[in-house]
């Protein structure tokens, strides 16, 4: 199963990200961040591939600024997007 | 117990409030600490409440409220971070003053007698060096409030900081941060937002960006020796009181929902107030008290009766709790002439009725009456 994990600065700002998506219908998982990714904060945002255009716009239109975005797959972490 | 000292902390509290701090004691982890839900739980009671807290003043950015003990840890983190000269009033509370007058290089703008500020004096105590002015909304002691947007003006003309202790005020009376140029909003939770004690806040405005006072664990950034600079992290060092914080989620909610009735009733049991007593011979009211918006305070002293053993007697023999004495604004006090017998002061909530107004008069009357024996 493929999953975009999303970093943030703060745990704020990742349930900050967890609400704007919860409220636009989005599905998200608030998970812990894998060692194998380097973030500012312990928590991440874990989202569908295909969800990740609405999940995007959904974050910009609330200003919720992502760190990065990984695509995750089999343990391996390809970083996609770096704010 | 008639309670009238709903300026040091409104009581009662709504039961909405008192709920939410029991529901959250029980289902409140650790907020910023693991992915488990209950900790996040604590952290999502945390956001609601940043928004809540932004909502409140307008602010579109619920990440730059920070939650503190209480107004005077918010002020005092405010002020800390200033270098330059500072401009107060002669109205501000010690949570104000004693920041300030340790930090030094400030200037007290005068009021006059009946503790009214005339905005322009703020203008003409700028020198060279200011960097802000920090100044409360209302006075804690008469009640008058003042006008902050002619002194955001002046801020934004100069370019200074504007510092506002909104702890009279908060859930009283409007502040649009939109609409008034603000650095910063402090704030306190349990008085006009009814949340419990040990709530307070900080809300950050055109780019302000103070050092913390106490930096440590922040659930972020943890391999680095110093404290994240993004807000809230940034002021919100250890664990936050994510139960009181719970509460006063629901005490915004709950002053909210009444749109603008909490003021508008509370108003209205200090204005009968103030007009059954006014009149009487022997009672001095200070302050503005005709002022078209006040905060419901009534502060006042009896014929040359000493304030606390008014209180006391109006406590032994009619059950009203009202505060006497200094109120931890001496300039103030110095202002009205009150700095050697302090004053009584009534301060009223939605939550009070008419009897306990003509209650309170009637203990008013019986002192004027029949005197105070000790």
């Amino acid at each position: 199963m493929i999953e975009i994990f999303y970093t943030f600065p703060n745990t704020h700002a990742v349930i900050a990200g967890e609400q704007a998506l919860l409220s636009a219908k989005i599905a998200v998982k608030v998970r812990p961040v894998p060692n194998a990714i380097r973030a500012g904060c312990g928590l991440c945002l874990a989202v569908s591939p295909e969800n990740v255009d609405k999940a995007e716009q959904t974050l910009a239109e609330k200003n919720i600024e992502f760190s990065e975005a990984y695509q995750v797959e089999n343990n391996t972490f390809t970083l996609i997007k770096k704010k | 117990m008639i309670y009238l000292d709903n300026a040091a902390t409104t009581l009662p509290k709504p039961d909405e409030v008192v709920k939410a701090v029991c529901d959250a004691l029980n289902s409140c982890g650790n907020p910023s600490r693991g992915s488990y839900d209950a900790s996040l739980n604590g952290l999502r009671c945390l956001l609601r409440a940043r928004m809540a807290v932004a909502d409140l003043f307008n602010s579109d950015n619920p990440l730059n409220v920070a939650f503190t003990q209480n107004a005077t840890a918010a002020l005092n983190i405010a002020i800390s971070s200033l270098k330059g000269h500072v401009i107060i009033t002669a109205a501000e509370h010690n949570s104000v003053l004693r920041p300030v007058f340790r930090r030094g290089n400030y200037t007290v703008v005068s009021l006059d007698e009946k503790g009214r500020l005339d905005a322009s004096d703020i203008e003409k105590a700028i020198k060279s060096d200011t960097e802000a002015v920090v100044m409360c909304h209302a006075s804690n002691l008469t009640g008058n409030v003042f006008d902050i947007f002619a002194v955001g003006e002046i801020c934004r003309k100069h370019n200074l900081k504007f510092m506002l202790d909104a702890a009279q005020t908060a859930g009283l009376i409007p502040i649009d941060v939109k609409k008034i140029f603000l650095s910063a909003v402090c704030f306190s939770g349990h008085k006009s937002l009814y949340g419990p004690q040990g709530t307070g806040g900080i809300l950050l405005q055109n780019g302000f960006q103070p050092q913390p006072l106490v930096v440590g664990g922040s659930g972020s950034e943890s391999f680095s020796p110093t404290h994240p600079s993004e807000m809230p992290d940034a002021l919100e060092a250890g664990t936050q009181n994510a139960h009181g914080i719970a509460g006063l989620l629901a005490g915004i909610n709950y002053v909210t929902s009444l749109e603008g009735k909490a003021f508008s009733e509370a108003d209205k049991l200090a204005r009968m107030f103030i007009q059954e007593v006014r009149g009487l011979d022997g009672v001095t009211l200070y302050g503005d008290i005709d002022a078209k918006l006040r905060t419901p305070v009534a502060s006042l002293n009896i014929k040359d009766f000493d304030s606390g053993d008014v209180a006391n007697f109006l406590y032994e023999h009619y059950s009203i709790a009202v505060r006497a004495g200094a109120h931890c604004a001496p300039l103030m006090h110095k202002t009205l002439g009150t700095q050697n017998r302090g004053a009584v002061r009534f301060s009223f909530s939605h939550f009070n009725t008419q009897n306990d107004v003509l209650t309170a008069v009637d203990g008013v009357k019986e002192i004027l009456k029949k005197g105070i024996l000790l």
